[in-house]
Formats: structure tokens, sequence, C-alpha cells
């Protein structure tokens, strides 16, 4: 598999690493117990499309956010979570 | 020598004239050179060549394949022995060693094959059903016995002397198959410029039959755009066509030449890729079709065209429909005598096989029914043909069931970025398979060069004229005869094993194939898989396509474990991290000890010295006088912004909010579920300026993490963070000496108590104008100082504080010394283990409540706050000689040990040379609690008596902070 990094281009696998769901936010400062718990624990497995961090920790060391496919791998989208440079 | 009796002459890739010895089970033979062990053995009559794997029955050469079912042997002696190696892919060398496997204590006389008497209990499932209870009897009987019995060859035991290694390549279009539908795509495709790769897992290009192609083969050859890799076995296709392979670089030596690697593993990147891998030949299912002198009519038929070999002297050939007339042919020209063609398109079927170690007779049933027996020696079976779909398997393809050509074909033959050509497709005639290799070039190169407009309609219906004209008689076993028909000749499953699986209640072709193991051994079903398919249509009356095939997963054929490995072994298994002060540790004498990728010094002993008197005197001396210790190894990040305070305050639990410039504090970070990540310090340099460290252990991650609280979480505070771990060399000073060692060494600045008290610090320039950062930090208890100088001025630095602290007495000292240092101070290290809270650690107190930050508020979870938790307390040993080892458990005086009343663990222990004591830090069930109290350490692990010890605070020395300070 490879990654389209938006900074260094399409990248073997070996060169990045997963988190995880891009899809959960981080709750408002003083949330309920039960937002936090959901946050930190509750994920969907989704078959087909998903949005995941991933992030180019042998590159340029950027979180991505990735649009990928989890059962055929394919990617369609790939962007800097916080984009750098002149894209800010 | 008489040997050869089975030598025909006019092998095609046999060379007569350079004769080569080999011995197989201690026996010397002569092969020649173009032989492989298959042949060279055949061509000395050894037809009888392996016992089963369950029953032990005499087997012998069945393919001239990868995919052998029954003559693996184990090739070479010593540390360069292999187990399991198709002896029809081992190429002869001379002085080949080679023996047989499964059998004791030899192959005619085998003490197991009683397990053929036992067949009864060795049906399908028999490990399901035998060896439920009682449990004991698995490690006493079932394991030593049954895995005796049952299994293939042994390893050596040895480490491998041979090195292995891995390559990336990259081309245009990746050609699997080096038949003459392969070299033919290829050579069509490569005339548009394109990178051109062909794999072919044999020694040379040709496929079943080469004849008229080797000026093809020339002209590819020498094509600059083509890159040709023999003796390289594509096991599996990864997401975006990337391909793994392995290439035999010097297998068929007999020792590797110099600096040539045994194997090599192939990365492969393509663009395309043209699929022509071809097709197997598949047996018949019929009473004893495992006797030596079985053998697929394709392989029997190779052996004497290409390898002059006789396989047998008077042959019947069983056929599915096919009329062999190449094998007839080829048989008449060797004067081998055709005894019968049992043609099952005509109603004629075997109903047996007589003999033991060789084919004696068949017996023949006619459509009248009426049988007569047949003297010979070799039966030829030609089932069919089975696609070798395994790859496109892989992708997730489910190959397709065609009628007409009685065979799995790929659901897709082409896709985007792949086409399939040759007997892979279908396709049943060499003409065909060379017609359409050609379109298929073709189209490839038109895809190549403008990748819109490929047109498959021509390449499609070329392939669908060639499936509407076929018509394969459908036959895959012989109705009569008795139990022995064997489906997986590997894993001696049978038919019998198959049909009971089905009235045992299994329908899915997976469970069938998991319960009688069909399938499983190393040739991955490539020989069984469709006379086990077909005997489930038949007993659960569904079609072929409803039964379907079994999923394929990567390797296509076993793939060793030094392939895979590649360079990673011995000192080469990882990277090592060596820090800026390596090579001067290395001058003195010191001891280095792994951490992580880290080599760090553990001690440094003086002459004669053992580690612990070292340990001792090391700690004595940041005691009494000074030591210093490398601390490079720690993770260093850079934090700049105006938002750094706030940033700061989100990923540490305490306060940096009010941090002055020119101080460093002590940060502890949580995890977001509340568990303690790291903890470092963090040193204000300038208004937006900070310079972070953290542990050894988790820089990488801490970096990881905090740049995901950035770019993340808080994308709109205005930071940049670096890591700057390598960029400077760290030392620890520690010692009542310490201020005045160095202030030598600083003359330029105030590095007094006034002007720099406790967890001050302060840049500028020491020795000779280095840069330098000075923090007054201590782990260690001791009056101390962190010095980081620029990584290239590491070694000036140590040298120059063991020159300027010589009169003082100073020492270097490593990570064991560094270790007792903290432990008799108290301070937490392995006691950060992914489990423990703040509170636990005993620093409840620093998270703070009037800020968010990372893990505040699932710190609070009832579970993390429970008072009855673990937590830091120290032990003394009431013998001051007692010692005690990290991981041993805690039990309350008198209490049972059993995990039940375990009350906890010892996270670090150490002898004390300061307090002349062993002494402990442990997490301990309500320690704080229980100071005072005294229980016992137990260590059933290691054998060693319980320790009374006890409770005490774990800051054993200097509770007062008075040293730090002074
Ligand atoms: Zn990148």
């Amino acid at each position: 598999m490879r990654i389209p990094c938006p900074l260094c281009g399409a990248r073997p696998l070996e060169e990045f690493v997963y988190r995880g769901d891009a899809t959960v936010t981080r709750p408002e400062e003083g949330a309920p117990m039960e937002e936090w718990v959901s946050y930190v624990y509750l994920r969907n497995n989704p078959k087909g499309a998903h949005r995941e961090h991933w992030r180019h920790v042998a590159g340029c060391g950027s979180w991505l956010i990735v649009d990928r496919n989890t059962l055929t791998h394919e990617i369609t989208r790939v962007a800097e979570v916080r984009p750098s440079g002149d894209a800010r | 020598m008489s040997g050869q009796i089975n030598r025909l002459s006019g092998g095609r890739r046999i060379n007569p004239e350079k004769p080569l010895r080999f011995t197989f089970d201690g026996k010397s033979f002569v092969g020649y050179e173009g032989d492989t062990l298959a042949s060279a053995l055949l061509a000395n009559g050894v037809t009888f060549v392996a016992r089963s794997f369950k029953y032990h029955r005499p087997r012998g050469v069945f393919t001239c394949d990868p995919h052998e079912p029954n003559a693996l042997v184990q090739l070479r002696n010593g540390a360069r022995q292999e187990p399991n190696i198709p002896a029809t892919m081992i190429e002869l060398y001379d002085g080949l060693e080679a023996s047989s496997q499964n059998r004791w204590p030899s192959l005619r006389f085998d003490l197991l094959s009683v397990n053929q008497l036992l067949a009864p209990i060795f049906v399908a499932g028999f490990y399901y059903k035998t060896f439920k209870w009682p449990a004991k009897f698995w490690t006493k009987i079932y394991e030593p016995v049954i895995r005796r019995a049952a299994g293939l060859g042994r390893l050596s035991g040895k480490i491998d002397p041979d090195s292995y290694e891995k390559t990336h390549h990259h081309c245009d279009i990746l050609v699997i198959g080096g038949g003459v539908a392969g070299i033919e795509a290829a050579r069509v495709v490569a005339q548009c410029g394109a990178r051109v790769t062909l794999v072919e897992e044999h020694a040379r290009l040709g496929g079943l039959d080469s004849a008229g192609f080797e000026d093809s083969i020339a002209r590819l050859e020498a094509m600059e755009n083509v890159r040709i890799l023999p003796r390289t076995m594509v096991f599996g296709w990864y997401d975006d066509n990337t391909f793994g392979a392995v290439e035999q670089v010097s297998d068929h030596l007999e020792v590797p030449g110099a600096n040539q690697p045994r194997q090599r593993m192939w990365k492969i990147v393509t663009k395309q890729v043209i699929l022509a891998t071809g097709a197997h030949e598949r047996s018949l299912t019929f009473a004893n079709n495992d006797r030596p002198g079985v053998m697929l009519a394709s392989a029997a038929e190779r052996y004497i065209r290409e390898y002059g070999v006789r396989p047998g002297r008077r042959a019947v050939v069983f056929t599915a429909g096919d009329k062999c007339d190449a094998l007839v042919e080829t048989m008449r020209e060797a004067g081998i005598e055709l005894a019968a063609i049992v043609d099952a398109s005509k109603g004629e079927e075997i109903e047996d096989v007589r003999g033991s170690t060789a084919v004696r007779a068949v017996t023949l049933r006619g459509p009248d029914g009426r049988t007569r027996t047949i003297a010979c020696d070799l039966v030829c079976v030609s089932g069919g043909w089975n696609p070798a779909v395994q790859l496109l398997a892989q992708r997730g393809q489910k190959p397709r069931w065609s009628e007409n050509h009685q065979a799995f074909l790929p659901q897709h033959m082409a896709g985007d970025d792949f086409l399939c050509t040759g007997s892979l497709a279908g396709l049943e005639t060499r003409a065909d398979c060379v017609a359409h290799a050609r379109m298929t070039g073709a189209l490839a190169a038109h895809r190549y060069s403008c990748p819109a407009s490929a047109n498959l309609a021509e390449f499609y219906g070329f392939l669908e004229k060639a499936e509407a004209s076929a018509a394969r008689h459908p036959f895959f076993e012989s109705a009569v005869g008795g139990s022995k028909k064997f489906i997986d000749l590997q894993h001696d499953v049978t038919r019998g094993d198959v049909a009971l699986a089905t009235r045992e209640g299994y329908r899915s072709v997976e469970h069938v194939k998991r319960y009688t193991t069909m399938g499983m051994a190393t040739d991955q079903g490539k020989n069984s898989n469709i006379h086990g398919i077909a005997a489930m249509s038949k007993s659960l009356g569904k079609s072929m396509g409803q039964v379907g095939t079994t999923g394929f997963r990567p390797p296509y054929r076993p793939v060793s474990i030094g392939a895979l490995a590649g360079r990673s072994r011995g000192r080469q298994w990882r990277p090592i991290l060596r820090t800026p002060l390596h090579g001067w540790v290395e001058e003195k004498g010191g001891v280095f000890v792994e951490s992580g990728l880290w080599h760090r010094s553990q001690y440094f002993p003086e002459p004669g010295e053992t580690m612990q008197q070292a340990i001792k005197r090391e700690v004595l001396a940041a005691r009494n006088t000074v030591g210093f210790c490398d601390v490079s190894t720690l993770g260093k990040i850079d934090l700049q912004g105006p938002d750094a305070a706030a940033f700061l305050n989100k990923v540490y639990c305490n306060g940096f909010a009010k941090l002055p410039v020119g101080k460093a504090r002590y940060g502890l970070m949580l995890r977001e579920d509340g568990i303690v990540f790291d903890d470092g310090t963090v040193t204000r340099l300038g208004e937006e300026h900070y310079f972070i460290t953290t542990t050894s252990a988790e820089s990488d991650s801490v970096l990881s993490h905090i740049e995901f609280c950035h770019q993340v979480l808080w994308p709109q505070m205005d930071i940049a963070l670096a890591d700057v771990s390598e960029d400077w060399a760290g030392i620890a000073l520690a010692g009542p000496h310490a201020r005045s060692v160095l202030q030598r060494i600083a003359p330029d600045m105030d590095v007094s108590n006034d002007a720099m008290p406790f967890l001050a610090a302060r840049e500028g320039t020491i020795l000779d104008g280095v840069r330098a950062r000075l923090f007054r930090i201590s782990f260690s208890g001791e009056l101390a100082f962190e010095i980081y100088v620029p990584a290239r001025h590491g070694r000036a630095l140590a040298e120059a504080l063991e020159c300027e602290g010589q009169e003082f007495g100073i020492t270097p000292y490593g990570v064991e010394a560094l270790d007792v240092l903290r432990i008799e101070k108290g301070h937490v290290s392995s006691e950060l283990n992914r489990f423990t809270t703040a509170s636990d650690l005993g620093l409840g107190m620093m998270m703070s409540t009037k800020k968010d930050y990372v893990g505040r508020t699932l710190s609070a979870r009832p579970g993390l706050a429970d008072s009855d938790r673990e937590a830091v307390v120290g032990l003394k040993p009431l013998d001051p000689s007692h010692s005690f080892r990290q991981g041993a458990h805690i039990f309350s005086k008198g209490a049972a040990i059993a995990p039940e009343s375990d009350d906890g663990y010892v996270t670090s222990s150490a002898w004390s040379p300061t307090l002349g004591s062993h002494i402990g830090i442990a997490l301990v069930r309500r320690g704080r609690e229980r100071l005072g109290e005294v229980i016992e350490i137990v260590d059933p692990l290691h054998g060693e008596r319980p320790v009374p010890a006890e409770i005490v605070s774990h800051h054993f020395f200097d509770p007062e902070n008075e040293r730090v300070r002074s």
C-alpha cells in the first residue's frame, strides 16, 4: 500500500503509523464523562469507506487525514490535518 | 557404474558430457548436468523416494513441478540442512546430499508404517475427536508420539551460515510466468520501449514445452528494456501493484559463491501486470492412486522429453478424456510400451492399483462392468488442468467454474492494471496461447502509451470463443474401488475423509478443508483442492461452482524465513543508536547495555572489579565527591511560539503558565484515558521558547503524541515543535563537588547557589566558546546539573569534566548507578508502566484542578480513583542482606500465596551502598496506609524463599531535599 502524502508524494506504508478513526472529536472541557468514554473507547469498525488518522512518521511528520476503503484499501483523499505553509 | 538404468538419450535439458555425483539416503548415484534430483533419481531407477505424512505409505515422484506432493526431501547436511524441499525443484550439483523424510529407521523398513493399520483412527477430524481428554495426555502421549509419527523433515537447529538479501524493483510491466504465453506477451509489449520484467520460477524459460521458441527467448533476452528473473517465484500480490518474489540465487549450488546470497527477496512495484502463470495438471481419484509409479501424464512426458528419463517400461494411461497424443508419441519414441489407455469419457475406469513400493499392475473396469488386470510399472494420470489462479484470488477474486473447460478460471480476465493470458485464461492449445499472448502484449503496450483508449473487445472475444468451443469431459473419480483413494497425497486425505466430513454436517469448502486438513500441506492444495471440491459436489449434490474454491492467501509457495528476514539478523537485526559519547565510553572501558535501540554505558569497571563493585564505587562517588553520566538518550523537543505556555498546559497535567524564564520544572504527561504516559522536564529559555526532555524509552511516542495534540487537537495554537534529540549531547553532573567542577569548565558563567538555585536554567558558553545549556536538575538527589552542548562537542565535554574534576575524584557512572541513585532517592521510573495513575505514583498533587489537559476527565473515573489501588511505596528487607527482584510479588504475612491475595509487585530493586541494605520500590495495594507493616516478598518464578520486608516511604535518601538545594 502506498499513501500519497500531500507534502512528500506517494510513499510506502512502512513510513506511516496508523492511529485510527479520524471522525471522533475531543469533547469540550467539562463535557460529561460518557462523552469522554465514547471519545476514547468507542469505535465503529466499518467495512468500506473510512476516515483515518495516519502520521508520516518516517517522512515529514505530518498527521494526515486519509480516506481509505477498509475493504479494498483504495485511498480516495489525503490531506494534512493542520495545513502547513501556503495552504494555511 | 551400472547406475542410470532408465536414462534415455536426447533429453533437451541434459548434458551427458557432465556427469554429477550425488547421494540419496547415503547411497551414491550419478546424474547429469541439467537434471533435477527427481529426474536423476528416476534415471537411476529410484522410484520409491518418500513415506507419506500420516500413514507412512511408500511414495514416488508424482510431478515435475514445484508443488510436488510426495518427493519432499531433506537437502544438504549440517547447518545448511533444509527440510521439505521438492526433489522436482532441486537442480543437481556435484556432491549433492539428500535424504528421505518421515521414516524411521529407514525408507524401506519403516516402523511407523504401522500407522496404516491405524487408518480407521486417523480419519477426518481425528485431532478434534481423539485428543479431548485427559489434558495431561497432551504432553505425555499425544504430542511426543503422534507428532513424531506425523511430520516432515527436520531443521538442523544450527545457525544458517548463508546470507539473504532484499531488493526493490520498479517496472512498467511485470510479466509473471515464463512459459510460451509469458515469453510472447513480454516480447511484444517490450517493443513499445516500456521497462518490462519477466519472472519465472524455474531455472529457464519455456514452461511445459518451449520447442520452437528458442528464437523468441533469445530475442527477449537481448532486449535492453527487458529484465528476466529466472528461479524467481512471485509469492504475493499486494496493494497498489506491489509484488513479493523470492529469487533462489544460489540454491542450485552446493555453497553460494563469494558475496552471493542464498536467496533474494524482491519487492516489485509495477504499473501493469500480465499474468501468464499457466495451469497445473491434475490427478484423478481412484484406489491406491498414490503408489510409486503413479505420475501426472505431463510429468511423465516432460521427464522423457526434457530429461531423457524413462519413468517406467510399461505404462497405462488413465485420462479424463484428453487423448494424450503428445505423451503417447513421446513414449513411443522412447520405447516405452503403452499397455492401455483408460479413457473415462468412454466409460473406462481404473478400479485398483496393485503393488506396494512400486506399481505392479492395474485393474481396469470397462463400460460393460467387466474387469481385467494389466501388468505395468507406470500409471500416467491426466485429469485435466487447473489454471493457476492463486495470485488473482489473493486480490479477492472468486474463481469462476467453467463447465466447458471443467476448471476454475479467473473471475476477471482483465482489470485496470492487469491482463490474463495463456492457459491461466483457460486456453488449451499452444497456438491459442501464443496468439492470445501476443494480443495481450500489444494491449499492454497500448495501455502504456495511451492508457485511456485500450479496447478489450478482441481480447475478451478470443477467450469467449475458446471457452465456447471447449468440451472437457467432466470426470474426477472412479466410481469403483477400495478405501484408499487419495485426494490430498501430501496430507494423506482420502475420498472417505471428505465424505465423512459432509456426513458429519460440514457444508462449506473452507470448513471441510480445515476439518480434513485437505489442501493445508506445503503444496497448498494445488494437487488436491479440485478433487476435494468434486467430492463435496457429489456428496452434497451441488455444482462445482456452488461448492467453490477456498480462499488463497500469500505465499503462493512456501518462503524461507531467511528470505523474509534478509539482513535483519544477528547484529543487523535492528538499528543501533549510539550517543555522542559512545567512542569515549569505549576508550574508558565502559560496558554497554542495550536499552531500546540505544547502546548505553552500563558501568565503568576498574581493572579486576566486578559489576557490583563498580556500581557501588560509582554510586558512592556521586554521593560523596562527584560523578557524571551520559544522559544524551533523553528525548529533546524544542517548542516555540506565542501559545507555547498554553500548549504545555494542555499536554502536561501540572501547570506551566507561571513558569518564569530561566526556570525548569518537572512535568507529568497523561494519556487521554488518565494513565500516566511520560515524565520529564520543561525549561523556559525565553518568553516564547521552551526546551522539553522526555524519557529515553518514550521519546518517539511522546513526540508523535504532542504532534498529534498540536496538529489535530489544537491546530489553532500558534506554536512550532522540533525534535532536537540528536542535536544535543547531555551529561548529568552530580555530587557535592558538582558546582566546583562546573565552575571550572564554565568560567564565564556564574553557577553559584544564588545565581543558579535549584531548578534554574542558564544558557552560555563553556569550555572554549562552546554554546551550552545548564539546568540545575537532579535525578540522583544530589547537588546536580544537566549540561547540554551541541552533539559534536559531547566528547570534548566528557574529557573536560574528567580532566577538571580529577582533583575532586570525579567518576563517570553508568545507567546501573544512575538507577541505584534514583531508587535511593525514590524517583519513579520503571513505575511508569502504562498501568499507573499519577495518584498511584504518589504524584496526585501534581494534577491541576484549574485547567483542561489531556487525561483530566478520565483520570477521575471511579476505578482509577479507587482507594484500594496499588500505590508506590518503598521496601526494606528486615535483614538488609536479603535481596529480591523486580517482578516479585507482595503478600501480607501469612496470606495464601495465590492470585486472590496478591497485594502488588516490586517495580525496582537494588543494593544501596548508601544505606547498606537492599531496597526496592513496589506498587502495593493501599500502600500509603501500610507504612511500617511487614510483608513478604515472594518470587516463586525464581524459586526463591520469601523475603520479609517493611513497607517504608520510597524516599529513602534525603527526604527533605536538602542536598539538591545545597
Ligand atoms: Zn509526508
